[in-house]
């Protein structure tokens, strides 16, 4: 079940428009879901397919701000956060 | 989810992609990661469930820097938290209301325009567990005086009202808007009104509540 779930999020990264080693990224990011965190995770890129991308910026951003002790780049990820969410939450 | 091991992670070209530890002390992560679902979880289902990944990734991001048992605890406790907070969200009371007076006001009283709302009902709500008047949770309803609590109701709903009758209600508790309850007569109907608690000096003494409730 799990390989399968995992299967599809892999297929709906490898046809987004990212780059390969964005694709990469995200892949395996997305393995080190829990079963419950993937099915949700397919779910959600399938209703709303641009989320991929916003994740892939977002993860990159994480990163930046996780190696950084600069509170502003944190900051801004959550306001793109907030922003997106709202947008969702209507 | 697992974090562990985050340096041996593989992409499809056999790169590795994760980052490296970053310099953010965990405790600075975790404090982070409840900030960021501190922004959803006033939210509704929908944005939750958004907000959940994001938040996986923020963990994965983090890399190295979060122990996975400690990135686990955070999690169980996360869950833990939003369950509780669900129940309570979805709590919804049922308990028996007595009228005490029906009255017909003028329509320039009655702080709901809509007309259907011309009615407003006093009643004082108990709960069923308990053979006393809750010190907290009764309620009453209009005081043309002093507002209490309104249930406004229909005109043909207050007409088929007599004082002194039983009637059940139905009160859902809506956790985050302290000023906005709802509450529904009997017929399982929830209309949102605003409630404030009424003066528990002022409950009727000894009035018992074991009986079955009997729906208007």
């Amino acid at each position: 079940m799990r390989e399968e779930t995992l299967g599809k999020i892999k297929d709906a990264v490898k046809v987004s428009s990212l780059s390969e080693s964005e694709k990469g990224t995200l892949i395996n990011v997305f393995s080190k879901f829990s079963d419950d965190d993937a099915s949700s995770l397919l779910v959600l890129i399938q209703e709303k397919p641009e989320f991929l991308r916003f994740l892939n910026e977002n993860f990159q951003a994480k990163q930046k701000a996780f190696s950084t002790s600069d509170k502003s780049v944190w900051e801004k990820i959550l306001e793109e956060e907030k922003r997106f969410l709202t947008e969702i939450d209507r | 989810m697992s974090a562990e091991n985050p340096s041996r992670l593989k992409g499809p070209d056999d790169s590795e992609v994760m980052p490296e530890s970053g310099d953010v002390p965990e405790a600075g992560i975790e404090r982070r990661l409840h900030q960021e679902s501190g922004l959803w979880e006033k939210m509704g289902p929908k944005a939750k469930r958004y907000g959940r990944i994001l938040l996986m990734v923020s963990a994965l991001a983090a890399g190295g820097g979060l122990a996975h048992e400690e990135y686990q605890q955070f999690k169980q406790r996360d869950a833990q938290e939003q369950k509780l907070v669900e129940q309570k969200k979805q709590e919804v009371f049922h308990g028996t209301a007595f009228v005490r007076e029906v009255k017909h006001l003028p329509k320039r009283d009655v702080i709901d325009p809509d007309p259907k709302y011309k009615y407003n009902v006093d009643v004082r709500m108990y709960w069923l567990d308990t053979a006393e008047p809750h010190p907290e949770l009764w309620i009453a309803v209009v005081d043309l005086q002093g507002t209490k609590v309104e249930v406004p109701v229909s005109a043909s709903e207050a007409k088929s009202l007599e004082i002194g009758q039983k009637i059940t209600v139905t009160y859902k508790k809506t956790f985050g808007d302290s000023d906005y309850r709802s509450i529904g007569l009997g017929d399982g109907r929830i209309r949102p009104r605003s409630i404030f608690m009424a003066n528990p000096s002022e409950a009727p003494p000894n009035t018992s509540d074991t009986d079955t409730p009997k729906s208007k």
